[in-house]
């Protein structure tokens, strides 16, 4: 068990509350005033040198967003975030024309991605993984572009498919998280400032993984990334995104879009590692992620599957969903999501069956310790077409101590008699035997306690591509640190 | 309809009464049923039932008919028949330390022994439509066993309904180690094809030991609505079993909120709905553990045919510190049509650590391969299917162990499957 004992040295190395990404790079700021208003927005979409489509788009969702309320049904509590008191646009100062290869990005920003174990030459030699790095809000460097061009694989930042693919990017920007989805989706179509953008043209099965690192570094500058990720006939696309962020006290707010596109025959595979700040053991400080992530299986026989380690974050809002609007078309959701101190986590799925014959599954690992809440939230509908359609899902919570919380709250629709749903969830704390058990084996408490809950989320920490894997059952024990003895 | 609207109606229609505890809750229920009104879909717990069709009928309160009722269900049992929400029979000779009479009555000749209890559990006393029943309920049933009594005979309460809007107020008191069953039957009269609305409420207060079977069968008329909310308090070491049959009425809901105080209180709620034409049923369920080493079960099952609309929405919640604690939910459902719907909310909110808690869901249709088997075997279709649908329910009426109530059950769903 060589990941015991490196996840045992990686919690003495933090010991003292230090959160291991927690520094501040000092690199020159382009910042749009504070606040919010519509000449914000003309100023992102100005300073983008965006199109009047987008603008107008932007301005439609700013529009709405002003009649929105802040959605109050989610199990977690927080104080009211005052969204004139942020920064909606901050970028990194570059060269008047931008970088052109790796030499000539700030030297600042590459060292603190070395700190954040992001070495992107080593990354692209070693590991064939494209990075496409997001600094706060602009994609700074990008690379493997040229090979993954060669296959016809478009991979950039959104901001660039703009001017350069602006069919693609108009055709499916909205198409499924549209600008008036929820609260934070509309906030985040008025004022994103960058994001990934991925076409994976028909036939192709992209030959890398793709990744994306998310980092978010001005102190009060929300970051509102936008992902669009369009998977053409036939092809197969496996994308990476993992997060990091530095210690503040202030609380950040982050507010994503991830819009996935399948066609016929195409399949996605979306993994996510989340381990932002998620406040001291008082609940001071840490990340507000409320993303809004949607995959629409369009074609037939499509398959998506979102599988996410949720460990950070001092407060989550998540519901990664699949539309499954194919025949024969695929959703799955693999999720572990790690509570500790006074994180709140309420994250699930929600699977829309449209198509006949569609099929879901739904693993859902809750594990809460300290005062933690964590809440499981999904829905499965079967629309009445959705003639033969199956939905398996299984969310279990495990309990580490006595004042945490552990809540599931599955919505369960069928409109078709052919469609069969199965549902089952089971709450229980760590089991004493176990620990007994593996104390007895010369394991101590964190170790025996992260061996049992990494082997308790293995049904999903399986589905994670390999480098992700390993990182995610180091955080497992990380994230929970304390917890037990 | 406005809240002065209601007001004014409320005014009108709200029981004058010489009690002044009991003037000052029925004003303070039809206040607070004034103030929300009706609750609408935009509340979770109405998320998937419409209460447009009750509104118009409200305030349609109506006076007794004159109606001759059925037999009784069980033989030699204690039986009390209400009509259009008013008393008309009640038994003579009941056993000793057995109080079992007419709300209305009760109210006049001894109201001390309610004063505190009526209306008294906090769980629904917010709740519209308990306020409302508060507020307007003219009549009732009244059972309250002394200690350590154990009523033999099962006590059956015929709710018979033909016409208007009726708001029966129930109460169960059973003393520390007393024992009872009680069915509770509700019943649209034959000749009627009318739409009423029925609006009950019972409170069932079983202390320390106390235990208690409760059995509701509903067959309210087609075009009608059935709302019900049963409510109750478990001491250390009580026990309540209940079992829904819900087989009528166009729109039934049937909302229990049930919380264990006590150490060793164990609730068990189960009950099967059968679904057709356009017919809607929706189950609501809190079950709170209150304190540690208490325990509870819920198994629901459901046969929707047509365009009926089933709904489960059931919930365990354990609280804080509230540690040793077994909590299993169960809700399975067959669809035997394409327009037919079901939704199932199974919910888990839990805040101790040394707890098993699970629940199970599933929906689907008959299963194709055993209607086949059976086929096989020279088993006429229609009648494999009932065999199958049967089986499918036959485990959640296993839950009634009383073999003259489960005799009268198993005729009822029998009765639905050939019809």
């Amino acid at each position: 068990m060589s990941y015991t004992t490196e996840t045992a040295d990686q919690v003495s190395s933090i010991a003292g509350e230090k959160y291991k990404y927690g520094f501040v790079t000092d690199i020159e700021m382009d910042l749009a005033p504070m606040g919010l208003n519509e000449d914000i927005v003309r100023f992102i979409s100005a300073k983008k040198d965006e199109p009047e489509w987008l603008l107008q788009w932007r301005l439609r969702a700013y529009e709405r967003w002003l009649t929105m309320e802040e959605p109050k049904w989610a199990k977690v509590q927080y104080p009211e975030i005052d969204f004139q008191d942020a920064y909606y646009y901050a970028a990194p100062k570059s060269k008047e024309d931008g970088p052109k290869s790796l030499d000539e990005v700030d030297p600042e920003l590459l060292r603190t991605y070395e700190k954040l174990g992001i070495p992107l030459l080593e990354q692209q030699m070693l590991a064939g993984v494209a990075v496409d790095a997001v600094f706060d809000s602009v994609s700074v460097a990008t690379t493997f572009r040229k090979e993954l061009a060669k296959v016809g694989v478009i991979f950039c930042p959104i901001s660039e498919a703009v001017k350069d693919y602006p069919e693609l990017v108009q055709k499916y920007l909205g198409s499924v998280v549209p600008y008036s989805d929820n609260f934070y989706a509309t906030l985040n179509s008025a004022v994103f400032t960058d994001g990934s953008f991925c076409y994976i043209p028909k036939g192709v099965r992209c030959p890398m993984e793709l990744s994306t690192y998310f980092r978010i570094n001005q102190a009060n500058s929300g970051q509102f990334e936008r992902t669009l990720i369009i998977a053409d006939e036939g092809s197969y696309v496996s994308y990476l995104e993992g997060c990091t962020a530095p210690q503040r006290d202030e609380n950040q707010l982050h507010a994503a879009v991830v819009e996935l596109i399948l066609l016929d025959d195409a399949e996605i595979k979306y993994s996510t590692v989340q381990n932002w700040y998620p406040g001291d053991a008082d609940g001071k400080g840490g990340i507000y992620n409320f993303v809004t992530k949607r995959a629409a299986c369009r074609g037939r026989n499509s398959k998506v599957s979102w599988t996410q380690v949720e460990t950070g974050s001092a407060v989550t809002w998540k519901y990664p969903s699949c539309i499954l609007q194919g025949d024969n078309s695929v959703g799955e959701f693999y999720s572990v999501a790690i509570t500790n101190n006074l994180q709140q986590a309420d994250t699930g799925t929600k699977m829309i069956h449209i198509g006949e014959n569609t099929s879901s599954t739904i693993i859902a690992k809750g594990i809460s310790a300290g005062r933690s809440q964590s809440t499981y939230r999904g829905l499965v509908r079967m629309q009445p077409g959705a003639k033969g359609a199956r939905n398996y899902t299984q969310c279990d919570s495990l309990l580490i101590g006595d004042k945490c919380g552990a809540h599931t709250v599955p919505y369960i629709e069928n409109r078709n008699r052919t469609a069969q749903i199965e549902h089952e969830a089971t709450t229980a704390k760590i089991s004493e035997d176990q620990l007994f058990y593996c104390r007895q084996r010369g394991l101590t408490d964190e170790e025996a306690l992260s061996m049992i809950v990494n082997g308790f989320c293995k049904q999903v920490l399986q589905e994670l591509p390999m480098e992700f894997a390993v990182e995610a059952q180091k955080l497992v024990g990380i994230s929970l640190e304390g917890s037990v003895g | 309809m406005t809240s002065e609207n209601y007001q004014a109606q409320l005014a009108e229609n709200v029981p004058q009464t010489d009690l002044p505890w009991l003037a000052d809750m029925r004003q303070g229920a039809a206040d607070r049923f004034a103030s929300t009104g009706l609750p609408d879909r935009k509340v979770e717990a109405w998320r998937y039932t419409n209460l447009k069709p009750i509104r118009a009928h409200l305030f349609d309160l109506s006076l007794g008919q004159s109606v001759n009722p059925p037999p009784a269900l069980l033989a030699d049992s204690l039986r009390l028949v209400f009509a259009d929400g008013q008393l008309v029979s009640c038994p003579d000779n009941l056993p000793a330390g057995v109080r079992l009479d007419g709300m209305a009555r009760t109210l006049a000749e001894d109201p001390g022994v309610l004063n505190g209890h009526l209306h008294g559990i906090q769980a629904i006393r917010d709740l519209p439509l308990p306020a409302l029943n508060n507020a307007l309920s003219r009549d009732g049933y009244v059972l309250i066993l002394e200690p350590g009594v154990k009523v033999a005979e099962p006590i059956e309460i015929l709710f018979l309904s033909a016409t208007g809007a009726t708001y029966p107020r129930n109460l169960i008191l059973a003393g520390a180690g007393a024992q009872a069953s009680i069915v509770e039957h509700y019943l649209g009269t034959d000749d009627c094809d009318g739409d009423y609305l029925v609006n009950s409420v019972t409170e069932v207060y079983a202390a320390t030991g106390a235990r208690l079977k409760r059995y509701k069968i509903q067959q309210d008329n087609p075009a009608t609505s059935h709302i019900a909310t049963l409510a109750g308090q478990l001491a250390a070491d009580a026990v309540l079993e209940n079992f829904d049959l819900n087989l009528g009425a166009k729109l039934a809901r049937s909302e229990i909120h049930m919380a264990l105080q006590g150490k060793g209180a164990d609730v068990s709620l189960s009950g099967v709905y059968l679904l057709r034409d356009k017919q809607h049923c929706d189950n609501a369920i809190l079950m709170d553990h209150v304190v540690g080493g208490t325990n509870s079960h819920q198994d629901y099952r459901g046969i929707l045919d047509d365009k009926a609309h089933g709904v489960f929405q059931g919930k365990i919640t354990v609280q804080p510190d509230a540690q040793g604690i077994e909590g299993h939910q169960l809700n399975r459902t067959l669809l035997l049509s394409d327009r037919a719907e079901m939704d199932s909310k199974p919910e888990l909110e839990i805040r101790a650590d040394d707890v098993k808690c699970s629940h199970g869901a599933t929906i689907g249709e008959l299963d194709e391969t055993g209607l086949f088997y059976l086929r096989t075997r020279g088993i006429p279709e229609a009648e494999a299917r009932q065999l199958l649908m049967t089986a499918f329910i036959v485990e959640t009426l296993g839950h009634i162990d009383d073999d003259a109530i489960r005799g009268v059950m198993d005729a009822l769903v029998s009765d639905w499957m050939a019809a």
